[in-house]
Formats: C-alpha cells, structure tokens, sequence
C-alpha cells in the first residue's frame, strides 16, 4: 500500500505538471459549490477518472450524495494531501499529525465520522477512506457487543437463533 | 296539577303538602322541601299545645335552609329572657379563663367538625343562647362571672382569629408556625400581606390555637380533662331543656329579634290571622312562597287584587290560598285565577319550546355544515395521503432499481471473492480486482450508486454499505491475529444482523487464514501453510484432557485460548471420550457436546464420532460459495445422540511385537484423499460446530461404495461449477482424476521413527515441539500408497503431490500431563484432537 500511494503521487505528480494549476468545482447535494485545485481533486479516484477521461471540467462536478458540510471536510483534507509535499520527513510528520487531528475531530461525532467515510468511500478518496475505516475499527476494538451497538448507535435485531449462536460463540471466545 | 286541588274543601294535611310539594318542586329544591316538611310535621305533631310558637321558629329555620333545632331555639329564646335582668360587669379574661371556656365550648357536645357552611351557622344561631347561658353559669361556679354574650363573644373571637390562620397558613402548617413563629418567613408560597395577617394574629395575646385546634378536631391534646366541668355543664343544658319544655309558648318573640328578619315578623302576624287548626297550612305556605319569590312577581300581584293580601309582594298567591279554603266563598274566584295563571304559564311554556325548535334548528343547520367542512378537510386530506404515497412509491422503485444495480456490482465481487479462496495464490490478485473492478462499475454509474448510498444513509450505521463494513472488518482481522483480541471480531460478529452476516462471511476459514475465530472452526479444516499450534492439558484424577490454542511459540505455556474439552469414561467393553466445546459443561445432553471417540475391547481400535453427518446433502447440492456462507441454516430439533462415524484409528504391533514403536493408521471416512491433491478441498465443511440439522436421515455412514461415489460425483459437479465461474487456472489436474480417486478416504500412517545409535531411542524430528519422550508421541503423514484393493487405473504415474510429505498431525510431550498438538490441513481441531486422545488411551505400549 505504501509502495502504491507512491506511486500513485508520483502520477500525480506528473499530471500536475501537464494539467497546471486548473481549478475545479465541486457542487454539494445542497448546490453550494466549492473550488479545489486539481490536485486537490485528484485526491479523489472518482473525480480524476473524469477528468482523465476528459470534458466536463468546466462544468463542475455535482456530488448528488455528498452535502456541504461533509463535502468541506473532505475538501480540507484533500487540499492538505494533494496541495501539500510530502518529501522530507518533516513534511510527512506534519500530514500524519494532521491526519491525526482530522480523525480525532471526526471520531468525537459518530454521525459525522459516518457521512465523511461514505464521501471518501463515494469519492474513492483512498487515503481518507483508510483513515476513516481504521478509525472505525478502533472504535470497535475492545468492545462488547452491546457496547458497539451504544457506541454507533444500532438497533438489535437478531434472531433467537442467532443469539443462540452468539451466546455459544461467546461462552467459547 | 294544582287545578284540582282549591275545589278540595276539606283535603287533609297529609294529603295537601303532597301535592304542593310536588308542584313546587319545579323551581325550588325537593330535597330541602321534603326535609323542612317532614320534621316540621313531626314536629308539630308532638307540641299541639305550642304550636304557634313552632310555626314561628319553624319559619327562622326554614330561612336558614334547615329545620334543625326548634326546641333550642325555643329554651335560648326562654333562657336569654329569663337572665336578661342580671347585671354583667365588664371583665378582663385571663389565660386560664379563655381555657376554661374552650374546655367548656368543648363539652357542649357540638361536632365541630361535622356539621359546616350553613348547618354550622344555624345550629350556632339556634343553640348558642343555651350553650352561652349555660357554660356561662358554669364559669360563674368556678368562681369566673362572665355573662353567656361575653363567652360568646370571646369564642367567636378565637374562633374567628382560629379559622382565619387555618385559612392562610393551611391546617398542618399552621400548628407548627404557632410553635415558631420564625417559620412564618420560609413560606415562599405566601403573599407579603397574607404573612402580615398571619403575623397580626400570631402576635394578639389570646390566641389558644392549639386549644382550638383540638376543640375542632375533636380531641383533648390541648385541652385538660374536667369530668366535674363536664358533669356540671350537662346537668345545666339538661336544666335549661327541662326549664323550657315546662314553659309556655307566647311572649318569647322579642328574643328573636336579632335572628328574625321583618318580613317573618309580618308573617307571623298573618299566621295569627289564619286558622289555628290549619297545621297543613303553613309548609304549603312555606312552598309556595318559595316558589312565587324565585319565579314571578306579578303572580303575586294578581292575587292581591283580591284584596285578602295586605302586602303587594310575592307572598300573594299563598295568601290566596290559604284565606280561600278557611271561608270558601272565594273559591271560585281563586280557581279562575289559578287558571288564568295555568293559561299564561302553559303560553309561556308554549313561547319556550318555539324557541327551543328555533334553537335546534339553528343547530342542526350549523352540525350539517360543519359536517360538510369536515367531509371536504377529510377528502382533501386522502388525496395528499394519496400524492404521498405515490411519491413514496416512485422513490422506492428508483431504489430498487439502485439496489438491484449494486447487488450486481457486489455480485461481481463476491465472484471474484470466492475465487480467490478457491485458489488461494491467487487470492490477493484476485481480491485486488474486485475492488478496482466494482470500483469502476460504480464510477460508469456514479450518479445511480450515489442515489443508492442515500438510501442506505438513513439508517446509518446498523446498514454501513457491504464494502465499507467489508474494510472496516477486515482491518480488525488483519490487527488481530490472536487470541484473546480476536474477541472483537466474534463481537462485531453479534451488533447485528448485517454485520454478523458481513463478519461471518469475511472471517475465512482456518484453513487459508491459519486463524480459529468462531467456534465453527473447530470443525473446519487447518490451515494450509503452517499448522496451528495447540496443547492438551491433562488431569488425571477427573480424566479430562483439554485442548487450548498456544498463544505464544513457547513449548510450555500456562495459558492458551480454550478449544475442546474431552472426559474419559471406563465402560465394561470400552472406553469412551466424549468430546465438548466448554470445559464446565461436560454432559452428553448439553448442547455443548460435539462428539466422541470410543475403543475396541483391546484398546485397538478407535472410532470417531461427530453429531453432524459428514457431509451435508443440502449443502452439497449448492455451490461451494453458498455452503460457505452462514445463512443456509435449517432449524431443526436438536438430537445429540444421533452420531456419524468419520474416522477410524487403529494401533498395529511391528515386528517387535510390543517392544518398538506402534504403527498408527487413521482412516478418514469424512476427507476424500483427493483433498490433498492440487486443487483439493475437504467438501461438505459443516455450518456450524453443533449439530443442528439433522433432518436428512443419514443414520450412521456405511462406506459401501455406491455412497461415496454418489457424494463424490455430487462434489465434483459442484466443484465444477465453481471452477468454471472462478477461472480456469484452478484445480485444472483435480478434474482430469476419475471418481475413483477422489472416493479413497484419506488415510494417515504415521512416521516410522528411526532408531538413534547415540541415544538409544527412537527418534522423531517434532522441530523443538516436543521435548520429553513418550510412546504416545507421533507424527502423521498421509498414506502415499493407496489403500489396498484400491487400485488407481487412470492415475498415470503423477509426481507425489508436496502435501504428502507434510506432517498433518504432530503429538507429543512436553511435560508431566503436558502435550503439544499441532496439526493443519485437511484435519480439523476435532478431528485432530480425537486422534491425540486414542493415543492416550492405547494398551499397545512399549517400553
């Protein structure tokens, strides 16, 4: 995955230099729109693909699914990723602490946390999405059931038998 | 009704108030008429010699509302006359005194509690002439003269301050404020003027309020007992009824003046003028004069035309009456009137109703068209009902369309998920493709699968999308390879129902992650490349032997994940383990009982036996991916006696009879010997490690061949199948072998050891496993050689695949009760375990 990334911001890299500092926008579910960089939106898999593809980056590209507040956090970490260096080693511990921060905010707000991960799961924002998910298993992590079901919020609906096989899943864990 | 009544010359008097009072009864209350006329009847019944004087007295009670008291009126009227002559100076009241007076109000024998409102009025009207005169004259014999008005007065002026800091301070608050007056200041819920009230009649000097208070309540906690005030105040009261009852009856009008008002005054003046005789004649008086006062004035009017009245008010029409029927000659004139009067009131009445249709009219006209408004709000309200529904309606079926699209795209992926368990070389490639594969799809539709992402997002977290919860479960697995923190999967595994579906389907089988999760793995194949490491623990004195999971590489270990439990029994013809998931719950018929392993009478020979048959026909007959996945469970009676046998192990002496090393041979009915062979699998892996669906009658397997090759030709098909959707590189030599091969159980031998010179033993390489020598220890490798009668006609000499030379199952020693067990794939755990404990229990042991 590291070697990946690299690589991945190697391209980038490339296609900066080729492409310029084009501004893109992206439009919110509510219609607000927002200009990025390009290589703030390339952070994006979805949205590079289109504009690798060609044509509509005049236009803007409308996220049906994604509203304003969400879609600003995104933005902020794209622009911290994709406008960013991340060179030196001091240029990398800054963006880990800054992705240590992103993620300490998110975590305090479940329904937050929820609306970002599925943005960057919609935007195959790769980093994010790790970041988000990760963030995510460490909420489980140490929990009992039915603290996992307070901490997100869940409703229990499984079976007799399922509980069943719970209770013998949990008598041998 | 009262038409007939004047033409009555000579009705009596109990049929007179009768009628009236029925006639009556129309404007004034029935209940206080039929009182007043019952007592004054009795009444006067009792005192025909004094009648007037009840008449009058009668009629004070009746402007009170109450018929209460005739003869107390009569004695305190009597009483008050007869002391008026005395001469009462002004006094000062002491403490003491005031006490004394309480105490004797308190003996009266009036209920102060009882009676309220008007009736505590009356009878304090009625009675207190007496009460006074007589408490009063017992005062006077304690040596305190005070006159009957000043007792009266003084009580009614602590009676007064009493009832007026009841009122604002409230009963029980009252008493304790009396006690302290600081806590007058705490009550908040009072008003700045209340309190100064309150506190104006706290601070006057003969308040007595606990002495009031007990004397309203009816007890003595405040007021001390006096028998001798008590006896003396009785025998005045009974004095003065005596006194009063022998008295006469005129001359005592004066008395009631104060209470008496002047038009009863005047009455009584009239009563003299009707006829003595006449007893009837005053409650019908009574009546009717209540009537005429509330109903009309001009009734009365009419009626004095005649000129029999002498006052021009609403009393007329009794008077009418009552002079009518003693003389008779103006009967007729009276009975035209009353008609006159019928005629106007039924004109009235007639006036009323013709309002009262007018009213309902209006009303009615009013209900229809609110129920018209009504009717119109209720249609227009179905119809937004109606745009709502359909609204909704037209969201769903996009939904779906949304949802059907991603089941596809998740479709596509599990495709390629199922592959790469398949081929597990392949797995990360094949994992990798999917992702980037759906990835794609998603972008080509962005704008469907965004729409469909909405729809999941109202639910939130307990429907995180399949790929998402997919990630966030995997890097829990990844983190947590071992024991105990895998807990977090197998909890995450019971949030809910999506996420135990998603945990279950993402938690591989040991078999190609090396990992026991859920306890189903116990009865799934080992791992592939490595073998999980266990130990037993044996105890000897309650012949248990449990099986844990090392959670370190170290030989010995104290602590391990908990994985079986076994409980040897001794029985007449064999011996027998039974074999359960908890080490507390070691019953055949708990549900935590998985299966046995029982010897020969020599010890022998040993047959493993599961509660689950070996292959599951409905499992079988789907593809592998399904039997794989949880869902496909059927609910069934659990029947733990019902046993499959899988495998069999047997011990064979060597040519150095029971000196040497044994030689082992395990036959496992349930694992075809193609499993191990490229492209291999164990088929029919059950769903669950208890036994739960039994509904297929398998009964005990008999290995007749027919059987197997049913199953097998069953396995390949399905086999087939998978191979043919997951990608041609897979198992591409497994399908060129005939069923016969694939029908061969697998069969296990173990290692022969060889025989080390140095130090004198046979010797096994266990790789640091095993540290103390035993004959129980073994190595198991798979048979190469077919079995015999086997034989292998279209397997043109293939290179012996690598599997065989691996060690499945290694058992041995590493301390007193101590053994390690490590084993992989195909076997399973249990299976695993089963072999380890026949070895325990053998009799073929050398020296």
């Amino acid at each position: 995955m590291a070697t990946g990334s690299g690589a991945a911001a190697a391209a980038a890299d490339a296609e900066e230099k080729e492409s310029g500092s084009r501004m893109i926008t992206l439009t919110s579910n509510e219609g607000k729109a927002f200009v990025v960089t390009e290589a703030s939106a390339r952070q994006s898999a979805t949205i590079r693909s289109m504009v690798d593809d060609g044509g509509c980056v005049d236009k803007g590209f409308p996220l049906p699914n994604v509203d304003s507040k969400t879609l600003a956090r995104v933005i902020q970490y794209c622009d911290e990723h994709g406008n960013k260096e991340a060179h030196t080693v001091d240029e990398r511990a800054a963006l880990a602490k800054f992705d240590k921060d992103f993620i300490a905010e998110l975590d305090a707000d479940k329904a937050f946390l929820y609306d970002v991960t599925m943005a960057a799961n919609y935007l195959h924002i790769q980093g994010l999405f790790a970041l988000t998910t990760q963030c995510i298993a460490d909420t489980i992590k140490g929990k009992t059931p039915e603290e996992i079901r307070t901490a997100f919020g869940i409703e229990y609906d499984l079976t007799a038998q399922d509980e069943e096989e719970i209770k013998e899943e949990d008598t041998h864990a | 009704m009262h038409a007939p009544n004047p033409g009555k010359q000579g009705f009596d008097h109990t049929q007179m108030p009768g009628n009236l009072s029925m006639h009556v009864n129309q404007s004034t209350d029935s209940d206080h008429l039929s009182e007043f006329q019952f007592g004054e009847l009795g009444k006067v019944d009792h005192h025909h010699h004094h009648h007037h004087h009840h008449r009058q007295h009668a009629k004070n009670g009746m402007s009170d509302d109450e018929e209460h008291g005739v003869n107390e009126d009569a004695t305190d009227s009597q009483s008050g006359k007869g002391k008026k002559g005395a001469a009462w100076q002004r006094m000062k009241w002491t403490d003491s005194m005031v006490k004394l007076l309480i105490t004797a109000v308190s003996y009266t024998g009036e209920d102060p509690g009882a009676d309220s409102g008007a009736g505590k009025r009356n009878s304090a009207i009625m009675q207190k002439k007496g009460k006074w005169k007589a408490i009063s004259k017992v005062m006077g014999e304690r040596g305190c003269s005070v006159s009957p008005q000043q007792c009266e007065d003084k009580f009614n002026d602590l009676n007064k301050r009493y009832k007026r800091l009841t009122d604002i301070l409230g009963r029980g608050t009252a008493c304790k404020i009396v006690e302290n007056h600081a806590l007058l200041d705490c009550m908040s819920n009072l008003s700045d003027k209340m309190k100064d009230d309150a506190r104006k009649i706290l601070s006057s000097k003969h308040l007595f309020y606990e002495e009031m208070c007990s004397y309203h309540n009816n007890n003595r906690v405040s007021l001390p007992e006096d028998p001798a005030l008590q006896r003396s105040l009785q025998l005045a009261l009974r004095c003065k009824d005596e006194h009063d009852l022998r008295r006469g009856t005129s001359g005592d009008a004066d008395e009631d003046d104060q209470s008496v008002d002047s038009d009863s005054k005047e009455e009584n003046d009239e009563e003299h003028y009707t006829l003595q005789g006449d007893k009837s004649a005053l409650p019908m008086h009574k009546r009717l004069r209540h009537m005429t006062d509330q109903e009309d004035v001009g009734f009365g009017n009419s009626s004095s035309s005649h000129g029999c009245s002498r006052r021009s008010d609403s009393h007329g029409i009794s008077l009418d009456i009552n002079k009518a029927f003693p003389d008779g000659t103006n009967l007729a004139l009276a009975q035209k009137d009353l008609a006159t009067q019928s005629a106007d009131l039924e004109e009235q009445r007639l006036q009323i109703e013709v309002q009262a249709v007018y009213l309902a009219k209006q009303r009615l006209k009013w209900e229809r068209f609110s129920k018209n408004k009504d009717r119109e709000l209720e249609q227009m309200r179905l119809e937004n009902e109606k745009m709502r529904l359909e609204n909704k309606r037209l969201e769903l079926e996009r939904g779906e369309a949304e949802m059907s699209f991603r089941s596809i795209v998740r479709d596509v992926r599990d495709g390629f998920g199922s592959l790469s368990r398949r081929g597990f070389e392949v797995r990360l490639v094949g994992h990798r493709r999917g992702r980037s594969h759906s990835a794609v799809h998603e972008l080509r539709d962005g704008h469907a699968a965004a729409a469909a992402a909405d729809v999941v997002q109202s639910s939130c977290w307990a429907n995180l999308p399949p790929e998402l919860l997919r990630d966030v479960i995997e890097r829990l697995e990844a983190s947590e390879a071992a024991w105990p923190s895998r807990k977090n999967v197998v909890a995450c595994a019971a949030v809910c129902r999506t996420w135990r579906d998603m945990c279950r389907e993402i938690v591989k089988n040991p078999e190609f992650c090396g990992k026991i999760t859920f306890p189903v793995s116990l009865k799934q194949p080992g791992p592939r490349d490595g073998a999980i490491q266990c130990f037993i623990k044996r105890d000897k004195s309650t012949q248990t032997y449990n099986l844990y999971l090392c959670l370190s590489s170290a030989v010995l270990v104290e602590s391990g994940k908990f994985l079986l439990s076994a409980k040897r029994y001794s029985r007449a013809t064999c011996t027998e383990y039974t074999i359960f998931m908890s080490a507390d719950n070691t019953s055949r018929s708990s549900n935590m009982y998985i299966g046995k392993l029982r010897s020969n009478l020599l010890g022998t020979k040993f047959v493993i036996y599961d509660t689950q048959p070996p292959c599951n026909t409905a499992n079988v007959s789907q593809s592998g991916k399904t039997s794989r996945r949880f869902y496909s469970r059927k609910v069934s009676p659990k029947n733990p006696s019902s046993t499959y046998s899988i495998a069999q192990v047997s011990y064979e002496l060597n040519v150095l009879g029971t000196r040497g090393p044994r030689r082992m041979n395990c036959v496992m009915h349930s694992i075809p010997a193609s499993s191990l062979e490229a492209g291999g699998t164990v088929p029919c892996q059950p769903d669950s490690v208890l036994a739960r669906s039994l509904d297929e009658s398998f009964g005990s397997i008999s290995f007749s061949k027919s059987s197997i090759m049913d199953r097998s030709i069953r396995f390949s098909s399905s086999r087939y199948s998978d191979i043919s959707v997951g990608g041609p590189m897979v198992g591409g030599q497994a399908l060129g072998d005939s069923d016969e091969s694939k029908e061969r159980p697998l069969i296990l031998r173990n290692k022969a050891p060889r025989w080390h010179e140095q130090l004198q033993c046979w010797c096994l390489n266990f790789k640091g496993r095993v540290t103390v020598a035993s004959v129980k220890n073994f190595q198991l490798v798979a048979a190469t050689q077919p079995a015999a009668g086997a034989p292998t006609p279209s397997q043109p000499a293939p290179p012996p695949p690598p599997e065989h030379d691996k060690v499945i199952l290694q058992f041995g020693k590493v301390a007193k009760d101590m053994f390690t067990m490590d084993y992989r794939y195909p076997l399973s755990a249990f299976q695993a375990f089963a072999i380890c404990l026949s070895s325990f229990d053998t009799k073929l042991a050398c020296e």
